[in-house]
Formats: C-alpha cells, structure tokens, sequence
C-alpha cells in the first residue's frame, strides 16, 4: 500500500475492499457422553482485506473453537463441523488434510496465548522458524535463515542472529510472544489469527506487543481475526467488533460504536464492569450469574437469565439478528422493531 | 540445555550405587570387547585331560615357602576307586610359571586380527598344565573363556533387544496417543491383549518359531526380535500417555497450524520429548532381556552350541547332582546376577537424575 491510499477515507476504500474471509452459518457441536455440545453456534461474519476483526467474549463461549474451525483443526468427526467457510472463493469446509496445510500456515496463520509453551522445548527459536518456512516457502536454508533473520529485526528483537540460536526457556515471555508474531509472519500469510496474544504477558509487555501488531498490521496489510476477552486492547487494535456469548454472536459493530453505543444487554453489562476511576471506593458493577456450560445451553435467548431486560419472549425464542443501526447486527428482541433503549 | 545436562551428571555422580554399577559395567563390557585376548583358552577348544577340572589354584610359594611369582603345579588325573569319580591330584614336583601375553591357541581378535597371543596363560601343553580359574566343564572347556566369549552375547542382546522394543514401544505409543479414536482403541486392546499372555510360554513359542537349521549369527538375531516383541507394550503405554498430555501442549498446535505434517510432529517433537523417560526405561529394561535370553537359552531354545551364553552355560549346571560335584559351573550365574544388579543400580541413578516424573514402569 503506497502513502496516499493510506490517506484514503474509510468510508471511500470500502467500496473497493476485497473480502477475504466469509463465515456462514458456522457450526461447531461436539458430542460428548453427556450430549451434543454446542461450542459455536451458527456464527456468521466475514473479513476484508487489510482489516481488524475482533471477536470478544468470556471464556468459553467459543472464540477460540470458532478460530480453530476456520483452521481445520476441529477434527470432524468424532466433532462436527457445518456451514460456510469461505477463503478468497474456496470452500474450506470439507477440504482435504492435504489442501488444508497448503493454506494452514502458508495463508491463514495463528499467533497463541502462551508464548511459553507455543515452542517446543527442545530446539533453538531459530530451528522452529526455519520449519515453517521449509514447509511453505522455496527457500534454501541460507535464503530463509536470512528472511528470518530480517523478519525477527523488523518486530525488533535485538541482536536477531543471537537470538536465532537461543531456546525458547532462554527468553521472556513478551520476546518469545514477538518471535511467534515473528513465526506468524514469515510466510506473509493474508489472515492471521490472534488468540488472546497478549493475556499470558505483562501489562508493559502487552502494550509493546499491541503496537508492534498495529505496526506489522499496517505495514503487511494484512487481515487480522484478534480474539480477546479484553475490552481495553480491543479499543486498541480492532477495526470492528463481534461479541460472543455462549457460542452466539451478539453483537457486531465497528469498534468506535460499540464502545460509544452498545446495542446489547450483555455488551452493556461488559461495558459497564469496566475498572473506572468513577467506581473508587465501591465495589464494581458485574453481571449476575454465571455463563451456562455448552452442555445446558437455556432456552431462547442464551443470554435471557442473567438479562436485566428480559422478556417472556427472550425465554422461548432464540432473537435473530437485526440490523436497526448502518453497519451494526444486534441478535436481541429488544431491537425487533425500532428503538430499543 | 546445557544446564541440565550438568544437573543430570552431577546428581548421576552422587549416586554411589549406580556409580558403581556403571564402573562395573565398564569393566564388564571392555572384557566383552577383548574377551578372546583375555580368555587364556579358545572356548570351544576341548581338553581330555582336564575334564572337570576345579578350578586352578595360582600360587605364588613353592612347598619351601619360596616366593616364585605365580604359577600352577601340573595336575594329574585318577579315578577314585571306590566311587568313581575323577580325582586331580597336584604334580608338586616342577612348577609353571602363569606368564603375561603368552603364545596359546589361534583366535581372531575382534574378529579381523589373527593371532595366537593371549593375556595371561602358561607355556605348556594343555595335555600336562592348565590355568583355569573358573575350572573346566565335561569336555574339559575352559569355563572363564566360555564367560568372558558368552558375555559376548549376553551383554549385547540386551542393549539390541531393549533398542528395537523401545524403538517399536515409541512409534506404536506415539501414533497411539497422537491419532486417539478408534486408532488409539485398536492399539491399546492390542498391547492388553499381548499383555495378558504369560510371558515365559510365549516366549517359548516364539523361540521354537526359529529353525534349529539356521547359523547361530541368524539365531542370535532371532532371539533378540523376539525378546523385543514381547518387551514394547511397556514402553507403548506409558509413551502414549506421555504424549496424550504433550499433544495438548501449545506448540503441537502450533506445529499443526504452520502445516507440519503429522508424521513429522510426532519423530521431530513428540517423541524426543519423551526422550528423558525412554533413556531411563531402556537402561531398566535391560536385566529384564539379559534375564530373558538366559532363560530362554537355559530352557534349551536359545542360542545353541557352538555359540555360547551365559544362559547356556548355565544349562550345564541343572542338575543337582551336577552342582554338587562342580560347584564351579554356577559362576556364568554369579555374573548374571551382577550384570543385572548394575543395570538396574545404572537405572535407578539415571531415573532420580533425569526424571522429575517418578513412577517409571519397568518394561
């Protein structure tokens, strides 16, 4: 991307974004002995090029599972896997083990929440870098050490061809967490994954980690899916915002209007028990209860027991998704028809 | 890395038994390799005139109490008239000097060098003066040679047979763990049902399954596939647990998104993760094969004449009787029990200096 299309409007580039990834109707259920598991739930979403989605959520509702489903690393069976899974015109659902490698790694890749044990123990960072890049890339050795190496000097890892011969229990957490981001990017994939890349360091250490993937982001013009469960990084980084609940998307909206403007009970209930200097001194406000297991899903709406809001309605009928905002998806009854404040 | 490996050695070296397993050992093994240099004797080489010889007493005082270095008297053989044993009586008249690097029967060392020079041994006709210091056996054999020659197979099929069955037990557990399903079902009834069967039996049978016409080289061989059939369930289990909780680890996940192919997930990062635990069961699993093949070679299916084994050898001393009259024939068993005792002494050592996971099953 050259300097001026980088000036270009957001509203003015979309007309002519390429998009990337569609998501339809995904479903991912396991089947355990205490019954059908429904982990992800018919999510749909898609990505452009060159753009930041983020997924957010509690734990457990289904982020990561719904990541691992668009890697083909869902085994199906024993679990089964449905829907729409569209990569640049190909169906990846169905694809076979050996189509799936040309594009796991080589064009969709995933940076992971422990650094620490995302390398395996036994060989130097450099030996690991280098077989993903023999596994996709025409490279010799020598010409791949290089693009390594220079690799690891734009995330700016000091003294880089030091650091290619080191183990990973030689480095911290918030080095070896770059040298992933490092190993995410060395075959220029167009989508990387992130799951929560950032909740296993420091909160200096997440800072610097944030703003180096901003700055990759910006200048690989690369698309991005950023799982998190925390709100504050999402401000950061994010383009667009989806919000899970309990195997569901909730809610969908740009990032700015999410934060300015929750349309959901649940992203308002997330929003409000934010730390914030107003709350000094009280205890801070939560959402009551707790999210149901996979396994004991509620009827209607997922989300209805711990809502504030609900409805007789909420309590039998699953909400489908509105649309009463440009841009923005609310799966609530209360958005059914105009306002819902 | 390397720090590790220094904790390993230096908590290896505290151990004082397996210390000294390891110095015996050593000591076992170079004897193993020069066997044929240090056997005063070729071990198939008969001597009618020694049958049932104890045991030779080396001196070093003649009758007038004279240092004379070591030597041996000359022994002559009757037959006791009443019971009609063989009895050694020791000609006092001259005696024979036990030299170093004496000339003695031809042999290849290490199976390329001809020569005929041997450690230590006397400048005589066997047919007069002997140093024996195991005694003879009942063609009159030198019973050390036929030790030091059978260590020869005794010590190796051990080291051969606990390779190829923690090689086999690796794979099978590996794939096992890896793949899961129905796969890993398959597997593990399998093992269960192998398990289950009584070991000495099958071996047996699997023992009688080599021909009797096959060159003792070939029946070597035979004998160590077979011990290590039986021997890689052990290791199969425990490997797939390893690897049923390693699987889970981040950086499998991540090898499997950056599209590494199964196989190579499993030799390049599975396995040499449980490397530690494979070091430690090969070394305990060792006396278990050295204990098979004596066994099975004792039970008359093993390696067979004219090779020899430390199991074979003790096959002579079966009877009672036997016992009772040649004591002697017992020793190849004495250096089974300290060959087993240093392994596992080794082994123990090596798992308390490895392996912070404690309960290791022995194979």
């Amino acid at each position: 991307m050259s300097a001026s299309s980088k000036l270009i409007e957001r509203g003015e580039r979309s007309e002519r974004v390429e998009r990337i990834l569609t998501v339809e109707n995904l479903k991912t259920y396991f089947r355990t002995p205490e019954g059908l598991v429904k982990a992800v739930d018919e999510v749909s979403f898609h990505l452009d090029r060159g753009e930041v989605l983020a997924l957010v959520g509690e734990s457990g509702c289904g982020k990561s599972v719904t990541a691992l489903s668009i890697l083909g690393l869902v085994k199906s069976p024993p679990a089964l896997v449905e829907g729409s899974i569209e990569f640049r015109g190909t169906q990846l659902i169905g694809l076979g083990p050996k189509e799936y490698r040309e594009i796991r790694g080589r064009q969709i890749s995933m940076i992971f929440q422990e650094p620490m044990s995302a390398f395996d123990p036994l060989y130097t960072v450099g030996y690991q870098l280098m077989e993903v890049a023999r596994a996709h890339m025409p490279w010799d050795d020598a010409e791949a050490k290089a693009r390594i190496i220079d690799t690891l000097r734009a995330i700016h890892i000091p003294d880089p061809e030091k650091r290619y011969s080191e183990y990973p229990h030689e480095m911290s957490g918030g080095m070896l967490q770059r040298i992933m981001i490092a190993m995410a990017l060395i075959t220029s994939p167009e989508i990387i994954i992130a799951d929560e890349p950032t909740t296993a360091l420091d909160v200096t250490i997440q800072a610097q980690v944030l703003n180096l993937m901003q700055e990759l982001q910006r200048d690989y013009h690369g698309s991005m899916i950023f799982i998190t469960h925390d709100l504050g990084t999402v401000a950061e980084v994010a383009d667009r915002v989806h919000v899970m609940y309990a195997g569901k998307i909730v809610e969908k909206a740009p990032v700015v209007e999410l934060f300015e403007d929750p349309l959901h009970p649940y992203t308002l209930g997330l929003l409000t028990s934010r730390v914030k200097r107003e709350y000094k001194g009280e205890s801070l406000p939560f959402i009551e209860g707790n999210v149901p297991r996979a396994d004991e899903l509620p009827e209607g709406c997922r989300f209805h027991p711990r809502c504030p809001r609900a409805m007789d309605k909420c309590r039998t009928l699953e909400p489908p998704e509105f649309s009463p905002r440009p841009n923005r998806g609310v799966a609530c009854w209360l958005w059914e028809e105009g306002d819902g404040r | 890395m390397e720090g590790t490996r220094a904790r390993i050695i230096r908590s290896f070296r505290r151990h004082r038994l397996g210390m000294a397993g390891l110095a015996v050992l050593t000591v076992l093994y170079l004897v193993m390799i020069l066997a044929d240099f240090i056997a005063p004797y070729n071990f198939t080489a008969t001597h009618r005139n020694f049958i049932y010889a104890p045991p030779t007493k080396i001196r070093f005082f003649d009758e007038d109490g004279r240092w004379r270095g070591p030597f041996v008297y000359p022994l002559t053989r009757s037959r006791d008239p009443v019971t009609f044993q063989l009895v050694f009586t020791e000609d006092r008249s001259r005696i024979v000097p036990v030299k170093l690097f004496v000339p003695g029967e031809e042999y290849k060392l290490m199976g390329l060098f001809k020569t005929n020079l041997h450690l230590f041994g006397v400048e005589e006709s066997p047919d007069t003066a002997m140093v024996l210091p195991f005694g003879a056996d009942r063609f009159g054999r030198c019973v050390f040679s036929r030790v030091l020659v059978g260590s020869q197979v005794s010590l190796t099929v051990g080291l051969l047979g606990t390779f190829l069955s923690v090689f086999i037990g690796a794979i099978v557990g590996a794939l096992s763990g890896y793949y899961g399903g129905w796969v890993d079902i398959g597997i593990q009834r399998f093992t269960e049902l192998l398990r289950s069967f009584p070991r000495i039996p099958l071996w047996l049978a699997l023992a009688v399954i080599v021909p009797p016409s096959w060159p003792s080289t070939w029946v070597y061989f035979g004998i160590v596939t077979v011990l290590s059939l039986i021997g890689w369930m052990g290791v199969a289990r425990v490997v797939r647990g390893m690897v049923l909780s390693l699987r889970e680890k981040e950086f499998v996940l991540a090898a499997q998104v950056m599209g590494v192919p199964s196989m190579k997930i499993i030799t390049k990062h599975l396995i040499p993760n449980t490397l530690s635990y494979l070091i430690v069961v090969s070394t305990l699993s060792i006396p278990g094969m050295i204990l098979g093949e004596s066994t099975i070679s004792f039970l008359g299916l093993g390696i067979k004449e004219p090779m020899t084994s430390w199991g074979l050898l003790l096959k002579q001393a079966q009877s009672l009787s036997e016992l009772q009259s040649h004591p002697w024939l017992m020793v190849p068993g004495l250096f089974i029990i300290v060959a087993v005792l240093s392994f596992n002494f080794v082994g123990d050592a090596l798992r308390d200096a490895v392996d912070p996971y404690r309960t290791v099953e022995k194979v």
